[in-house]
């Protein structure tokens, strides 16, 4: 689409010109002065509300005949409302004003005749001209980048930011302006047309100048109007009214998202034009110190630092050399001759789709130190998205979001950055990654999914593993980038929205990963991502949320549950089958209870004993009741006891095997997370043939009437005759408490010689600390008992105080102590 | 009129945030926090390296409301934010003197 804003400027400026003048030529002495319009005003670029800039040049008008001449100008100006200012100088004077101030003798350069005598206006040219301020050539053009550098610094840049200053951004309008200064001091040229005869812009550059030029103006235009003043920065309240102004239509993106594309869109080009032009300029004034060419291999060469190719015809033979030329900015950190700009943007057609002949080089880019500075030279110059179409649908699109402060292509450039840096700021996991080119990938293809109408992550992980496999990239290769894709807002998500503090959601998350290298290329891709979204997105605060379920994560998968490679399969598959088989065999009310089976349960009992057991725990409804399940296995019994958790309770169920003679070779002890205790025991009776079963649940019910004193029963047992062994090994036992395995739970690990209720008064040391039993493993190896007791205090912490770890150690030595 | 100042488990805010809208409350101000009571900060020990996490994150809502919806602002996030583990956190209530509406100049219970 064509804008008319140069036209609309030079409307505004002659219907102004004209109530000027006419207000100056009806004072009777006009001659003695001749009035000069100075700046954008010069520039015949005038919006609503912009700044009018003059000059009254004078040789001998008196002080009161200039006031007198100002009154009768300025005060009917400023009634109607024009930011007129003014200075009243000598010729002499201007110029030594010149030589003060940088900026004001750029406007003197945009200096434009209205009124007057023409003679000072035509005396000052040809003293502007003489005067060092602009004969000394190289000076005034290293004022000019040096403000530029400044300006830019301040501003940020207009083809990136969500709410751009179209002035004085980069890629703005200043840009503009300063570009044709120094062509009207380096190269005398005075115009755009100018320009391209001396070579320093292309036939190309031109066209698409004067229509980011139109563009902008209008743009200008409106903002000034809409805004009432003198505004120069698109914030996000006006883009709306602004895209209708423009009869923007709704196409897959919103009017203001397509205005903003559109936005961002002219000032890459005024940019990307205007800065190959300065470097040109700098070219012929000399100001660069490598006269000869370098070699850098058989195809290109360092010409002034820049890179170009060393025969320009050979493109046409082998295309993939505009990537190559890319890799190498990338490698060496040096930008594009103007002539390479040129070649390349002339031949944008031979640029070919990613393929496997490109896939080394480009994954060379993307390993290299500048690759960012790379990437961006490809969007500005429309070859990335014909190298990969699919950035197409990103190009230019600012995101409406709170934290999003680039647009999107962008951004993909600047996670890969950001990605980068991560080498050094996360080091110990960056380390651990084994494939970085798949780090670099996801980073800059995690957004490829954004524009369309479906979920970006979802849509996005298609769009990335159909690009990857073009690119030649194995089967795996390809499905690991699908998934970070896909997942790639999962971690940060997680973390802010769940409680951490839950075994489950961690387990639950790292079971979705399935392995390790998954969760590190996720942790590091949510970190560059948040740090390329803007400064608001990355904060301490959230830092150390994604931090503790990252390393929860870690450890389950590394330390934990999900530690053999197998057990993440296996358990996707036991849930399946119950999922599968629970309401088939025991009814629908059944399947909703199995969120309270905890992971850890699932993974090491049967899915037949766990049906069981929900059937079994349907009839645990107070404290009082308890249900006992017993099956043979050889010569020992399975016994499983189900109850509701409370503390005590396994201290009283060993201590009721301890008084019937039943030998516990193994248990495990479970807590569900509906708080039913699932306890399974191995056990050997002392005689074959015991059958007396029912009496564990009489006697747990004496105790919990407090009928029965269990503890003074287990200290009166007495081996039976013939079942006590002697020592065959002598170990000592070992205590050992260990907080580095669970994020959840202290284990305590215990291995002691075995005697006839040792669990019971371990138990009962256990509970004497207010510690809760939330799980157990116990095993029997010959006369030796090894256990594991996963424990929390009655807060549900860990424990952490040292001296309460000793004491407990020590307790516990004491009651092993024969 | 009340200041209610409530800090909460992060993950805890959507859930509190709907159930004050239900009650129908219509301004709140987040913040976030970090922090640390009765749970304390702990190490983290990451591949060898220690780090020492002294704060923990949190959210805190400040909710300003005319005295008599106090009770059921407490109520409110006492039921929602309360998980009953340790570090669910606590709520302070603040008598306020006077609330100004900048744009209107309106003051009192009509500028909440």
């Amino acid at each position: 689409m064509s804008y008319n804003g140069i036209t609309l400027a030079e409307d505004l400026t002659r219907q102004t010109d004209e109530i000027i003048i006419r207000l100056f030529e009806n004072h009777p002495s006009f001659q003695d002065w001749g009035l000069i319009a100075l700046g954008g005003y010069g520039r015949k670029e005038l919006c609503p509300f912009s700044d009018l800039d003059l000059l009254l040049l004078t040789q001998k008008a008196t002080q009161s005949q200039t006031e007198n001449l100002l009154r009768s100008i300025m005060y009917p100006l400023w009634d109607k409302k024009f930011n007129v200012s003014y200075s009243v100088r000598k010729i002499k004077e201007a110029l030594n004003d010149a030589r003060k101030d940088f900026f004001f003798s750029t406007s003197l350069l945009d200096a434009r005749f209205l009124c007057g005598d023409y003679r000072f206006f035509k005396d000052l040219q040809k003293a502007l001209i003489k005067d060092r301020v602009f004969r000394n050539k190289k000076k005034f053009f290293a004022n000019i980048t040096l403000h530029n550098k400044k300006r830019h610094a301040a501003f940020g840049d207009v083809s990136y930011i969500q709410e751009p200053d179209l002035k004085e951004g980069k890629g703005g309008l200043r840009d503009f302006h300063s570009m044709m200064w120094a062509a009207k001091i380096v190269c005398k040229a005075n115009d755009l047309s100018e320009l391209e005869s001396a070579g320093i812009i292309s036939h190309t550059d031109h066209k698409e100048l004067l229509s980011a030029l139109n563009f902008l103006l209008k743009v200008r235009a409106l903002l000034h109007t809409i805004s009432a003043r003198k505004n120069d920065r698109i914030y996000l309240e006006y883009q709306d009214t602004i895209a209708h102004s423009l009869h923007i239509k709704e196409g897959v993106l919103t009017p203001s998202e397509l205005f903003m594309r559109e936005s961002h869109h002219n000032a890459l080009i005024l940019k990307s034009v205007s800065s190959a032009a300065i470097t040109a300029m700098a070219h012929s004034l000399g100001i660069d110190k490598n006269k000869t060419n370098k070699r850098i291999d058989s195809h290109f060469e360092l010409k002034s630092d820049q890179i170009i190719f060393s025969k320009n015809h050979e493109i046409d033979k082998d295309p993939d050399l505009i990537l190559k030329a890319f890799a190498h900015m990338a490698t060496l950190g040096k930008p594009l001759h103007p002539s390479a700009r040129s070649l390349i943007r002339d031949n944008l057609s031979l640029v070919r789709i990613a393929c496997s002949s490109t896939r080394d080089v480009f994954l060379q880019l993307l390993r290299a130190k500048e690759a960012q500075e790379a990437l961006t030279a490809m969007i500005e110059m429309g070859v990335l998205e014909r190298f990969i179409p699919e950035f197409k649908g990103i190009k230019g699109r600012t995101q409406f979001g709170v934290y999003h402060t680039l647009t999107i292509d962008l951004h993909s450039i600047l996670t890969l950055h950001e990605m980068k840096s991560l080498e050094k700021e996360e080091s110990e996991t960056f380390s651990q990654i084994k494939d970085k080119e798949l780090l670099y990938l996801t980073a800059l293809l995690h957004d490829i999914g954004k524009g369309g109408k479906e979920k970006h992550s979802s849509h996005g992980a298609d769009l990335a593993y159909k690009i990857v496999i073009r690119l030649g990239l194995s089967e795996d290769r390809a499905e690991f980038i699908r998934f970070i894709v896909k997942k790639h807002l999962a971690l940060a998500q997680i973390a802010l929205t769940r409680d951490l503090s839950e075994e489950r959601v961690i387990i639950e998350f790292a079971q979705m990963l399935g392995d390790t290298q998954k969760l590190l290329h996720l942790y590091l891709l949510t970190i560059a991502d948040s740090k390329a979204t803007g400064p608001g997105a990355w904060t301490d605060w959230k830092a150390a949320l994604i931090r503790e379920l990252f390393r929860k994560t870690l450890n389950i998968l590394q330390k934990g549950l999900l530690k053999e490679p197998g057990n993440a399969t296996h358990l996707a598959k036991k849930w399946q089958e119950l999922l599968h088989r629970v309401p088939d065999e025991l009814g629908k009310k059944f399947a909703g209870r199995l969120w309270a089976l905890p992971q850890i349960y699932v993974l090491l009992i049967d899915s037949a004993d766990i049906i069981t057991h929900l059937k079994l725990s349907v009839k645990i409804r107070s404290l009082s009741d308890i249900e006992i399940h017993v099956t043979q296995e050889g010569d020992h019994f399975i016994l499983t006891i189900i109850a509701m958790d409370r503390p005590g309770l396994f201290a009283t169920l060993t201590g009721i095997m301890a008084i019937n003679h039943l030998d516990i070779l193994s248990a495990k002890i479970f807590t569900w997370l509906d708080n039913t205790a699932v306890d399974v025991f191995e056990v050997m009776p002392a005689w074959k043939g015991f059958t007396e079963w029912n009496k564990i649940a009489d006697q747990f019910n004496l105790i919990s009437l407090d009928k029965l004193d269990i503890d003074g029963r287990v200290l009166v047992t007495k081996p039976l005759q013939g079942t006590q062994r002697t020592m065959i090994r002598k170990k000592h036992p070992s205590v050992i408490i260990n907080n580095e395995r669970s994020d959840f739970f202290t284990l305590i690990e215990i291995s002691a010689p075995h005697r006839i209720g040792i669990l019971f008064h371990i138990a009962k040391v256990i509970n004497s600390f207010c510690l809760n039993i939330h799980r157990a493993f116990v095993s029997r190896d010959g006369d030796f008992c090894d256990n594991v007791f996963y424990v929390v205090d009655e807060l549900g912490e860990k424990i952490e105080d040292e001296s309460q770890k000793t004491q407990i150690i020590k307790a516990i030595h004491d009651i092993l102590a024969p | 009129m009340k200041k209610i100042e409530a800090i909460i488990k992060p993950f805890k805010l959507d859930e509190v945030k709907s159930a004050l809208h239900s009650i129908g409350i219509k301004g709140m101000t987040i913040t976030e926090v970090k922090g640390f009571g009765r749970q304390r900060g702990h190490k983290e020990i990451y591949r060898g390296a220690e780090y020492e996490v002294d704060f923990i994150p949190k959210i805190k809502m400040e909710i300003v409301v005319e005295s008599s919806l106090a009770d059921a602002v407490v109520d409110t996030i006492m039921k929602v934010a309360k998980t009953g583990k340790i570090g669910d956190g606590k709520i302070f209530i603040i008598p306020l003197e006077q609330v100004i509406r900048i744009r209107t100049g309106e003051s009192g219970v009509d500028a909440i």
